[in-house]
C-alpha cells in the first residue's frame, strides 16, 4: 500500500515516484541482502587497464575515498594510477550539488571543457544534468566490471533506463545524529530531536532533501502527513514548515548547514543534528553517534559521470571501471563506510574484517531497509516550492 | 627628458594613471556586471527551460519584490555592518594611534602583528575563536559554568554578539592601516605646539561630549544585537536606558580623563582621511559579509549576503540575487555619497566624492 | 597661599595636566596591550593546537603533545600544489593590484580632471559588490570569452578560458584594487603640498620632484594598501571557487579539507605564514635599528 521502498531498490530500481515499484520493501530487502550474499569473486574479462594515459580530474565529495590514517595515501587512487598509468588529481571539492553546479554551469551550457573529466553528484542533480544533455555517454565496451558487477536493483533508472551516463558510487542514508555525552541520552526517532533540553543545540542540514523527508516522515508517523518523501505534496511541505517554524523562531534549531555540523559536534554547540550516515562514522568523536530513525529515513546514491567537453573520458571510463572490480570497491566501502553498489562487495568486505559485517551503516538491517524511503527528485516547479520553504526557515 | 615631456603633457597625466587601473575594472567588472544586469530582469531559474531574460522579458517587479520580501535582512545588514564598524574604531583607533606616536622604532612591527594574523586562513581563526568561545571552551566554563553570570543553556553561538564579534575581529585590520598611515604623517611639531596653545583636557565641554556620544552609541548596541527583541517590548526602553546609561558613563569618564584639547583639535582633524577610508573598508565589505553570518549566527541573524548566496547556489535564482547585489550596491554608494558630503570638510568631500 | 584667582587657575590646569599624563602613560599601554592579545588570541590557539595530536579526524580537542604535524607539514592530499598556487596568486596579483590602485590614488588626489568625482565614487563599486556576483559574473566573462563570437577568435585560447591560475590572478586584481585606492588616498590626503612644490623648485621637475618627495611621503600608505591586498588574496574562497576551474588554492583546499577533517597541519601551515610575516618584519626591524645606531655613533677614522 505505500510505496515505500527499502534501501536496495531504492538504492537503484527502476522506481521513480511515478513509476510502481515491483517490489515491496521486504522484497526489495531481501533482493539487497541476496545480492550481498551473491557470488563474489567473479571478475570479469575487462581488467581495467584500458590503456589511458595523462590525468584525471577528479571532483568527489569529502569522505569519498580511502585515505590510511595518515591522510595522504589513498590505496585505490595509488593502484589505480600504479595500474593504469593515470594520474589522478583528486579532488574533495564538492561540499553541496548545488554549489558545485553552479561552478560548472555556465561551461556546460556553452559546450565547453568544465576542467573535470568525472564529477559525483547525488540522483536528483545526476537527473537534471543527464536531462539537459550535459553529460558525456560512457561506452559499455570501456567498463566491462561496472556492466557486469553493478547491482541489479540500482540498474535502470528512469532518467537513464539504459545506464548510458551513470554508475552509482556510494549510497548514504540520512539519520539522526548525537553526541551521547551531551545529550545524556541515546536517541532512536526523528521526535527525541525536539525534547526541550536540547533547545538551542539542535541543527538540520541546510537541504530539503534531507530536512524536509526526515522531519516529514516523523509527521507521517505521527499521522499528519500520507505521502512518502519522494510524493510530498506542496501542502505536505506547508505542514513540515509549520512544525519546524516555531522551532526556528524560538531558536531551539540554531543552524541549518552542510557537513559544518561534525566540526560542531567537535566543539560541543551542536548535540543532535540530521546527519549523513558515513559522516560521523568516518569523521565525528567517540561519543557522535548515529542512529536511523524509527519513523523511517531516506537514502540517496551519489553517482559518477563524465561531463560533456571532458578532456579525458577514457580515463574516467578506466576509473570507473576499475571502482567497480570487487576488491576494490570492497576495500574502499570498508574503508568508507558507506554501502557499495557493487555486486560481491559486500561479502568480500566481511572477508576484509569480520566485524564490518555487523556494521549497521555498510550493513543497514532488516528492519532499517524496510523503513527507507526514496529520496525526493523533484520537477522544477515543485522543487522551487520546497527550496522556498526550506530558505525561509533559514532566514534567507 | 621624462620631466619636460611629464610637464608638457601636464593635462593628460591623470588619465595616463587612471587607464591602466580603470580599464582593468572596466573588462573584469564593468563587461561582465552587464549580463548580472540583465538576469536581475529575468524570470524563472538559470539554466532551466523556464528561464527568460530581456528582451524576452523585463521582469523590474524584481527590485521591489526582493526589498519587501528580504527587508529583514537588509535590516540585520545594515545593524551588523554598522556596529562592526563602530567596534572597529573603537578599538581600531587607540590602537592605530599608539602605534603611530609610540611605537617608536618598533612601529612596523607592530603594524605587521596586527595584520599578521589574517594572512593564516579564516576558516582557522574562526574554528580558534570557536574552540575558546565555544560551549565547552573556557569563555563559557568560566563566565557561565563557574561564575553563573548568564543562564546555564546560554552559548555564544547562534547569537547577534557572535556574528557582529566575528565581523569586528575580521575587518579590525582594514580599520588600523588606514588610520595609522593617516595618523604616522601627523607632524609631532605641530601638536607640540597645540599643546603649548590649548592647556590640556578637554573640559568640561569634552566630557559632556564623550557621555552623549557614548549614551547614543550604549542604545546603538543594544537596539541592533536585537538585545531588545529578545525580552520583548515593555522591557525594549529600560534596556536601552540601561545600555545607554553605562556606555555614556564609559563616555564621560573616557573624554574627562583621558582626551586633550589639543587632540580634539589637531590630531583628530588631520585623521579624518583615516576615518573615513577605514570606516568604508569596513563597513562595505561588513555590509555584504554572508560567511561570519553563516559560521556564527542563526536563522535570524542572516544578512542580506546570505540571501544573495542562497538565491544564487541552492534556487538559480539569479533574478532575484542579481537585484539584490544591485541594490545592495545602490544603497552602499548613496551611504558613502551622503558620508562623505557629512564628514567630509571642504578637501575630503571634493577629495573623497 | 595666594589670593590670585589667576594663580589658582594656572595651578589647577598644572595638576590635571599631569594626571592626564599619569593616566596616559599607562592606559594607552594597556589598552594597546590587550587590543593586540585580542588580535593574536586566537592565533595563539592556533600555534598550540598545531602541537596537537587529535584523537579523531578533527583537532579540536587538547589531546596530547606531538611534533608529528610538524615534521610532516606538507602531508595532506592536494596542499603542496595548493599553497603554491596561493602564494604565486597572493603575490603577482599584490603587486600588480598595488601599482594600478596607487596609479589611481595619485590621480585621484594630485590632479583635478574631468570625470573626477564620478572616478571616486566608482572606484567603491567593486567593494560593494557581493563575492558571489563578482564570482559568477566573472565565470559568465570567462566562459563567454570561448564561446561567443567574435571573443573568442580574438582573445588568444588559455587568456581567459580554461579556467587556470590566470583567471584566479585576474579576478584577485580586480577585487584588490579598490582596497589599495582607498588606503594610499588616506596617506594622501591632507599632506602639505608646499612640500612638493619646494621639492619641484629644487628638483627642476616633477618626476624627480615625485621619486625623492612625493614617493616616500606615501610609501607607508603603499605599504598598506599592499598589505591588506595580500590578506584579501591570500584568504579568498568563494570568487576563487568560480575563477579556478580544477586548480586549488590553500582557502578552498581548507574549505573542502575542514569538511570531513580538519588535520594540525593546516595549523602548521598557518603557523608558518604568521611566523614569516612577522619574523621578516622583525629581522628588518632590527637590522633597521643597527644601522641607525652605526650612524649615530661618532666615526671613529
Amino acid at each position: 500500500m505505500q510505496r515505500h521502498t527499502g534501501i536496495a531498490p531504492l538504492l537503484g530500481t527502476p522506481v521513480s515516484r511515478r513509476v510502481v515499484l515491483q517490489g515491496t520493501a521486504v522484497a526489495g530487502a531481501a533482493a539487497f541482502l541476496a545480492a550481498c550474499g551473491g557470488g563474489s569473486g567473479e571478475s570479469p574479462a575487462g581488467s581495467g587497464g584500458s590503456g589511458g594515459s595523462g590525468e584525471l580530474n577528479w571532483a568527489n565529495w569529502p569522505g569519498y575515498i580511502d585515505y590510511l590514517d595518515d591522510g595522504v595515501t589513498s590505496p585505490t587512487l595509488t593502484e589505480f594510477t600504479e595500474k593504469t598509468g593515470i594520474a589522478v588529481n583528486y579532488s574533495e571539492e564538492i561540499e553541496s550539488n548545488e554549489d558545485f553546479v553552479a561552478t560548472i554551469n555556465p561551461q556546460l551550457e556553452a559546450g565547453l571543457d568544465t576542467g573535470w573529466d568525472m564529477i559525483t553528484l547525488t540522483d536528483y542533480m545526476a537527473a537534471r544534468l543527464i536531462e539537459r544533455d550535459w553529460i558525456e555517454v560512457i561506452d559499455p565496451a570501456k567498463v566491462p566490471n561496472a556492466v557486469a558487477n553493478l547491482i541489479e536493483s540500482y540498474k535502470g533508472r528512469p532518467w537513464d533506463p539504459e545506464q548510458a551516463h551513470h554508475y552509482p558510487h556510494q549510497t548514504f542514508a540520512d539519520g539522526v545524529g548525537y553526541n551521547r555525552v551531551s545529550t545524556g541520552q541515546d536517541l532512536t526517532t526523528s521526535a527525541e530531536m525536539f525534547l526541550p533540553q536540547f533547545s538551542g543545540k539542535v541543527t538540520m542540514i541546510n537541504a530539503y532533501q534531507d530536512t524536509f523527508s526526515q522531519i516529514g516522515l516523523m509527521l507521517r508517523d505521527q499521522g499528519e502527513i500520507s505521502n512518502v518523501p519522494a510524493e510530498f505534496t506542496n501542502e505536505d511541505g506547508d505542514k513540515i514548515f509549520a512544525y519546524l517554524k516555531p522551532f526556528v523562531d524560538d531558536g531551539f534549531i540554531r543552524a541549518f548547514q552542510g557537513n559544518e555540523y561534525i566540526q560542531e559536534f567537535g566543539s560541543g554547540d551542536t548535540w543532535v543534528s540530521i546527519v549523513w550516515s558515513g559522516d560521523l562514522a568516518n569523521s565525528g568523536g567517540a561519543d557522535d553517534v548515529f542512529a536511523y530513525p524509527t519513523e523511517g529515513l531516506v537514502a540517496s546514491t551519489d553517482n559518477l559521470m563524465i561531463p560533456k567537453g571532458a578532456v579525458n573520458p577514457d580515463g574516467a571510463m578506466a576509473m570507473i571501471d576499475f571502482l567497480y572490480d570487487v576488491a576494490i570497491a570492497a576495500r574502499l566501502s570498508a574503508g568508507i563506510k558507506y554501502i557499495s553498489p557493487v555486486f560481491g562487495a559486500a561479502e568480500a568486505i566481511k572477508d576484509i574484517d569480520p566485524a564490518l559485517a555487523e556494521n549497521p551503516l555498510l550493513f543497514p538491517p532488516a528492519d532499517v531497509v524496510a523503513r527507507t524511503y526514496e529520496y525526493p527528485a523533484y520537477d522544477d516547479e515543485k522543487d522551487a516550492y520546497f527550496q522556498d520553504l526550506i530558505d525561509q526557515l533559514m532566514g534567507a | 627628458m621624462i620631466g619636460r615631456l611629464i610637464h608638457r603633457y601636464r593635462r593628460w597625466i591623470p588619465y595616463l594613471l587612471l587607464l591602466p587601473g580603470l580599464l582593468w575594472l572596466f573588462l573584469f567588472f564593468v563587461v561582465p556586471g552587464i549580463p548580472m544586469f540583465l538576469y536581475s530582469l529575468s524570470e524563472g531559474r538559470a539554466f532551466s527551460p523556464t528561464f527568460q531574460q530581456p528582451p524576452e522579458v523585463w521582469a523590474w517587479s524584481n527590485y521591489p519584490d526582493a526589498v519587501t520580501r528580504y527587508a529583514d535582512n537588509f535590516r540585520n545588514s545594515i545593524a551588523y555592518g554598522g556596529l562592526a564598524t563602530i567596534f572597529t574604531i573603537l578599538i581600531g583607533y587607540p590602537l592605530a594611534y599608539a602605534i603611530a606616536f609610540r611605537g617608536g622604532r618598533y612601529k612596523s612591527l607592530l603594524l605587521f602583528i596586527v595584520i599578521a594574523p589574517f594572512f593564516t586562513s579564516f576558516l582557522i581563526r574562526t574554528i580558534s575563536w570557536k574552540i575558546i568561545l565555544g560551549n565547552d571552551g573556557p569563555f563559557l566554563g568560566i563566565v557561565r559554568d563557574t561564575l553563573g553570570l548568564v543562564p546555564a543553556n546560554f552559548s555564544i553561538l547562534g547569537t547577534p554578539l557572535a556574528v557582529v564579534a566575528g565581523l569586528t575581529y575580521e575587518f579590525l585590520p582594514f580599520m588600523v592601516l588606514p588610520l595609522y598611515v593617516s595618523l604616522e604623517k601627523v607632524d609631532h611639531r605641530l601638536i607640540e605646539a597645540a599643546r603649548d596653545l590649548y592647556a590640556g583636557p578637554w573640559r568640561p565641554r569634552g566630557t559632556m561630549i564623550g557621555g552623549i556620544l557614548g549614551a547614543l552609541l550604549g542604545a546603538a548596541i543594544v537596539v541592533g544585537l536585537g538585545y531588545a527583541d529578545v525580552v520583548g517590548p515593555d522591557q525594549n526602553l529600560a534596556l536601552i536606558g540601561l545600555g545607554a546609561a553605562i556606555c555614556g558613563a564609559i563616555g564621560t569618564l573616557v573624554a574627562h580623563l583621558l582626551v586633550t584639547e589639543a587632540f580634539v583639535r589637531v590630531t583628530f582633524p588631520l585623521s579624518i582621511p583615516g576615518v573615513f577610508a577605514g570606516s568604508l573598508l569596513v563597513l562595505i565589505p561588513a555590509v555584504g559579509d554572508y560567511v561570519n553570518a553563516e559560521l556564527l549566527g542563526s536563522p535570524k541573524t542572516l544578512m542580506i549576503g546570505n540571501v544573495i548566496q542562497g538565491r544564487f547556489l541552492n534556487q538559480n535564482d539569479y533574478g532575484t540575487a542579481s537585484a539584490l547585489a544591485f541594490i545592495l550596491m545602490s544603497a552602499i554608494l548613496i551611504a558613502i555619497f551622503i558620508y562623505a558630503r557629512v564628514l567630509g570638510t571642504e578637501e575630503l568631500s571634493a577629495g573623497a566624492v | 597661599m595666594s589670593a590670585d584667582p589667576r594663580v589658582a587657575v594656572a595651578k589647577e590646569e598644572a595638576r590635571s595636566r599631569r594626571t592626564l599624563q599619569r593616566l596616559d602613560s599607562w592606559v594607552l599601554p594597556l589598552f594597546t596591550v590587550l587590543a593586540i592579545s585580542y588580535l593574536l588570541l586566537p592565533i595563539v590557539v592556533m600555534i598550540i593546537f598545531s602541537f596537537n595530536d587529535p584523537v579523531g579526524r578533527f583537532n579540536y580537542q587538547w589531546n596530547e603533545f606531538s611534533l608529528e604535524a610538524w615534521m610532516n607539514p606538507l602531508a595532506r592530499p592536494g596542499l603542496p600544489e595548493a599553497l603554491l598556487h596561493s602564494l604565486i596568486v597572493a603575490i603577482v596579483a599584490t603587486i600588480a593590484a598595488t601599482a594600478l590602485g596607487t596609479l589611481i590614488a595619485l590621480a585621484l588626489t594630485r590632479y583635478s580632471f574631468r570625470g573626477r568625482s564620478a572616478t571616486n565614487l566608482f572606484i567603491f563599486v567593486p567593494m560593494a559588490a557581493p563575492e558571489i556576483v563578482l564570482g559568477a559574473s566573472l565565470l559568465t566573462l570567462f566562459v563567454g570569452s570561448a564561446s561567443l563570437e567574435p571573443f573568442s577568435s580574438i582573445i588568444p585560447e588559455g587568456a581567459l578560458f580554461p579556467l587556470s591560475l590566470n583567471t584566479i590572478v585576474i579576478a584577485h586584481i580586480m577585487f584588490c584594487i579598490s582596497f589599495v585606492v582607498v588606503a594610499v588616498r588616506a596617506r594622501i590626503q591632507g599632506f602639505d603640498t608646499n612640500l612638493e612644490q619646494a621639492a619641484a623648485d629644487l628638483y627642476a621637475n616633477e618626476w624627480q620632484a615625485f621619486w625623492r618627495v612625493t614617493f616616500p611621503l606615501i610609501f607607508p600608505g603603499i605599504m598598506a594598501g599592499a598589505l591588506l591586498a595580500f590578506s584579501l588574496s591570500i584568504d579568498d574562497f568563494i570568487i576563487t571557487q568560480f575563477s579556478s576551474g580544477v586548480v586549488n588554492t590553500f582557502p578552498v583546499w581548507v574549505w573542502t579539507t575542514v569538511r570531513s577533517s580538519l588535520p594540525p597541519q593546516v595549523n602548521v601551515i598557518g603557523t608558518i605564514f604568521f611566523g614569516l610575516a612577522v619574523g621578516l618584519v622583525l629581522i628588518s626591524t632590527i637590522v633597521g635599528n643597527y644601522r641607525a645606531q652605526r650612524r649615530l655613533r661618532p666615526v671613529d677614522r
